[in-house]
């Protein structure tokens, strides 16, 4: 919800503090802020309104009487008034028909006549542009602007573009029918954007005697609309049940300002306030004159609503030690939102305004005065020893063992990967996310996958060997469960034990610190050799340990991240005989020193010693962030590194 | 076999700096299903059918497995499954925390993940408060960075909880070496939002079996992967999931 700092200071007659201040209030009290920015001479502060403030909070009303609650201030009622006219009769010019006063829970008609289409004033031009909506006349901008104020929709159809009225009707009579419906289908209907929907039986709209004029609660329809000729309005404002207005916005894909706030659900009583404002903005502001009556279908008007709590219990709930005093000033405060309280016995009642249909139950009223007293200064605490003894996860403590035992003495390193994914048994059916329309079934191709990718980036990790591993669930129809992943792969310069006898060698390993043995499966796949092992199979016939040991990883490491490149690295040698002394380090240093960030890896991969001088061969790897270097570019780097190691005494490049 | 340097993940490690520090506070460490049922999931939590919370948690449902509920089964959309599932077998007061993935059916970029990962905790105790939840969020968050965290509350919603808040986090960077935009926790806005929270709705402590006239509670889910993003200063949440040793060999 986008809010105008000019317009919320209209229901202030004090300054409001300056807009950063107002937002730095506003949002440990009420709205999270997404973006404040300045427009103009005016601010937009976007406020995010959540699902259960959205009966009250989509509007500017809404928004003036947080202000008035925290800042303890008099909200400046706006102008209302304005003259009607015996002349003109709603009753006498309108017709009106609910079908279902369960999807229409109120239905207000007034009408509005000689309107006078023209160019908005500007404070109404300036104050719609700041929340992003653009000025296109008067009688359009003056339902807009009133929405955007009481939060309750409401609509102007252009009465002498409804039918007259059929045969079966009143015959002689001006008198037009309107009626709120269900769709046929079939039956045309265009937006007032331009857009042709598809009509089933289901939408509700609003129609004359011959054809559907709206989508209800939704969007407004072309034929009936408001255009420079207009001149007869029939303002129109009702309350549409919430869930049927998300099917059919849903179902027709539009979603709307209106849609967003009949969505929310909103109390009927908003309804009589918004016609008001309406009324006194048409005849202030395109010269119109008011009928003097509205038809108003209201069977099942709204209860008012109270709400109890114990000072007991909001201070137990929350945590601090209010008095009485210090709850009666907060409630006091919350009576500019037109809330009001009594006490009875050890309770407050609290008369909760009818727009906020939020605000019910025991936990509903306490979070109210909460936010109003200031999350602030709620004091932090531990919550007290409880008479509770923690039983150890057996799962987790072996799942920490494993991989404990992996990374720190096994030398495997842990990944990550999705376990949603292209393929597998258990099939999602309405996923959007590309390539994930399955949960896995298995973590040996999610292991063969990783070998693959890595082993394109051995160079870079500097390793002739890879030994990874992943713990996490793995899916069938029937079940889930913890499944561990092993993959080993190796350059053909690495000289130690084969994939397959590191695999078997690991498990080995894994098994004894267990002292069980389990049922793995072993494969030879392209990238490398694979294993996975159903864990809680495995650890099935151990005991649950006391406590966990010391088998969490010990952490809290402050390495900050550094980002790697998505280009190639260029690959040289460098062999160079070093005077007696100079260690390997110290000759990676020089080469470092010379060849700058471009260097990502450096492996030592000979070393031999004649005449008292060292021959250290490293094998380097070059990169950059933003582009694939060409060899000319690397070979200056080396040649670089060469001429600054042969100008030093007893340094050789061989 | 031949000696080889191994590395955890750098979010296992963030995940037992937390649990450690959760050990030690007296919880207990529990799990929950990732195929979970429209009850559990939803129902139970005080999300009924056409609950508009229900849309803001976009649902992969699972083809062809329905539930006890006769209703689609779908991974879970959030870990808070637990809060009821945990009281139905087990008596107050207890202390529990659990984490995982949850799923939600969204497109994926540098910041959004479909596959998100969160440690939750709850507490059910005579006297569980707001005050409890707001210390223990600044405990579990100094935890995981190794320094004191401060934390402010927001009013938020969700159904399962009310209050609901949501905690931002004081950015511990902005405040040494003053505000900037390239600042990896907070953007230089110093706050960074990292905890959803609240106590317990009534509704969903009697959805477990719990006496609401003698216990309450409040419960806290910790973005696992994003604080993880934050501590670390990665560019792409996604990259947590890629199976990528140059992210894992780092750490």
């Amino acid at each position: 919800m986008i809010v105008s700092y000019k317009w919320l200071q209209f229901y202030f007659k004090d300054p409001l503090p300056e807009p950063e201040d107002l937002v730095n209030v506003m949002v440990p009290h009420s709205f999270e802020l997404d973006e404040l920015k300045q427009v103009g001479n005016d601010w937009a502060m976007d406020f995010d309104v959540l699902s259960n403030r959205g009966h009250d909070a989509l509007s500017h009303f809404g928004m003036a009487r947080e202000l008035a609650v925290i800042f303890d201030r008099e909200m400046v009622v706006p102008d209302s008034s304005y003259e009607t006219s015996d002349e003109v009769k709603t009753g006498e010019l309108l017709d009106i028909k609910v079908a279902d006063s369960k999807l229409v829970r109120r239905v207000m008609k007034r009408m509005v006549v000689n309107v006078k289409v023209g160019p908005s004033p500007d404070w109404l031009v300036e104050h719609l542009a700041t929340i992003g909506q653009k000025s296109i006349n008067n009688v359009v901008d003056i339902t807009n602007f009133v929405m955007f104020e009481t939060g309750h929709p409401l609509h102007a159809f252009d009465y002498d573009k409804l039918a007259p009225t059929d045969s079966s009707g009143l015959a002689g009579s001006e008198k037009k029918l309107m009626e709120v419906r269900m769709s046929r289908p079939g039956e045309p209907l265009r937006t007032l954007d331009g857009k042709d929907l598809e009509m089933g039986d289901n939408s509700l709209v609003w129609a004359d005697s011959e054809k559907a004029l709206d989508l209800a609660g939704v969007k407004g329809g072309d034929v009936s609309g408001v255009d420079e000729g207009t001149t007869r309005i029939v303002l129109s404002c009702c309350n549409f049940e919430p869930i049927n207005v998300r099917k059919t916005r849903k179902r027709h894909k539009i979603i709307t300002d209106a849609s967003r706030r009949y969505e929310a659900d909103l109390s009927p009583e908003l309804a009589a306030l918004t016609v008001e404002r309406a009324s006194h903005l048409f005849s202030e502001y395109a010269g119109a004159t008011i009928a003097s009556d509205i038809i108003d279908i209201y069977p099942e008007p709204q209860q008012p609503a109270e709400a109890r709590f114990k000072l007991s219990q909001f201070n137990s709930l929350i945590g601090v030690e209010l008095s009485e005093s210090d709850v009666e000033s907060i409630l006091d405060r919350m009576g500019k939102a037109n809330y009001s309280w009594q006490k009875d016995g050890e309770e407050y009642v609290v008369a909760v305004p009818m727009e906020r249909l939020d605000v019910r139950e025991l936990h509903e009223v306490i979070e109210e005065v909460a936010r109003f007293y200031g999350y602030d200064k709620v004091t932090s605490r531990l919550a007290p020893k409880e008479d509770f003894t923690p039983k150890v996860h057996k799962g987790f403590y072996y799942n920490s063992l494993l991989k404990k035992t992996l990374v720190e003495e096994l030398g495997y390193s842990e990944l990550y990967n999705y376990v949603m994914r292209d393929r597998g048994v258990v099939e999602l059916q309405n996923s959007m996310v590309e390539g994930m329309s399955f949960l896995r079934d298995n973590m040996l191709d999610t292991l063969e996958r990783n070998l693959h990718d890595n082993n394109k980036n051995l160079d870079v990790l500097g390793l002739d060997q890879i030994r990874v591993f992943e713990l996490n669930k793995v899916f069938s129809m029937e079940e889930e469960h913890w499944a561990l992943g092993l993959g080993v792969s190796s350059t053909k310069a690495w000289k130690g034990e084969s994939n397959k006898e590191t695999i078997e060698a690991t498990i080995a390993a894994l098994e004894e610190k267990l002292g069980v043995k389990g049922e793995w499966k072993i494969e030879d796949r392209d990238s490398g050799v694979v294993a996975e092992v159903n864990v809680e199979k495995l650890i099935e016939s151990l005991e649950t340990p006391e406590s966990y040991g010391g088998v969490l990883s010990a952490g809290n490491s402050q390495v900050k991240f550094r980002a790697f490149s998505q280009y190639p690295a260029v690959l040289r040698d460098i062999a160079v005989w070093t005077p007696e002394g100079t260690t390997a380090e110290d000759l990676l240093a020089l080469i470092k020193e010379q060849s700058g960030d471009l260097l990502v890896q450096s492996r030592l991969f000979d070393e031999f010693s004649k005449d008292g001088r060292t021959s250290y061969a490293y094998k380097l790897a070059f990169q950059s962030m933003e582009k694939t270097l060409t060899d000319q570019e690397v070979g200056e780097i080396m040649d670089l590194v060469t001429e600054t190691l042969n100008d030093k005494e007893g340094f050789e490049v061989r | 076999m031949q000696k080889m340097k191994g590395h955890y993940h750098p979010m296992t490690l963030v995940q037992n700096d937390i649990l450690r520090a959760y050990i030690e506070l007296g919880f207990e460490i529990t799990e929950g299903p990732i195929m979970d049922t429209d009850k559990s999931n939803f129902e139970d939590l005080n999300m009924k059918y056409g609950h508009p919370a229900r849309d803001a948690q976009d649902t992969f449902y699972i083809k062809d497995k329905l539930g006890p509920d006769g209703k689609p089964m779908m991974p879970r959309t959030q870990l808070s499954q637990m809060q009821v599932r945990y009281p139905l077998e087990h008596k107050p007061p207890f202390k529990i925390t659990y984490f995982g993935k949850a799923f939600r059916n969204e497109n994926m970029d540098a910041t959004h993940e479909a596959e998100h990962s969160q440690i939750e905790c709850m507490v059910v105790s005579k006297t569980a408060n707001l005050g409890e939840l707001k210390g223990t969020i600044e405990h579990a968050l100094s935890a995981a960075f190794g320094t004191a965290v401060e934390t402010r509350l927001r009013p938020a919603y969700f159904p399962f909880v009310e209050p609901g808040v949501e905690a931002d986090m004081k950015c511990f960077i902005c405040e040494a070496e003053g505000r900037k935009r390239t600042c990896p926790i907070c953007k230089g806005v110093g706050w960074r939002e990292v905890v959803a929270s609240g106590v317990m709705n009534p509704v969903v402590l009697r959805n477990g079996g719990i006496d609401t006239d003698e216990w309450q509670g409040w419960a806290f889910a910790i973005g696992w992967d994003r604080m993880s993003l934050f501590k670390y200063d990665l560019p792409d949440i996604r990259l947590f999931n890629s199976g990528d040793l140059r992210l894992t060999n780092q750490f």
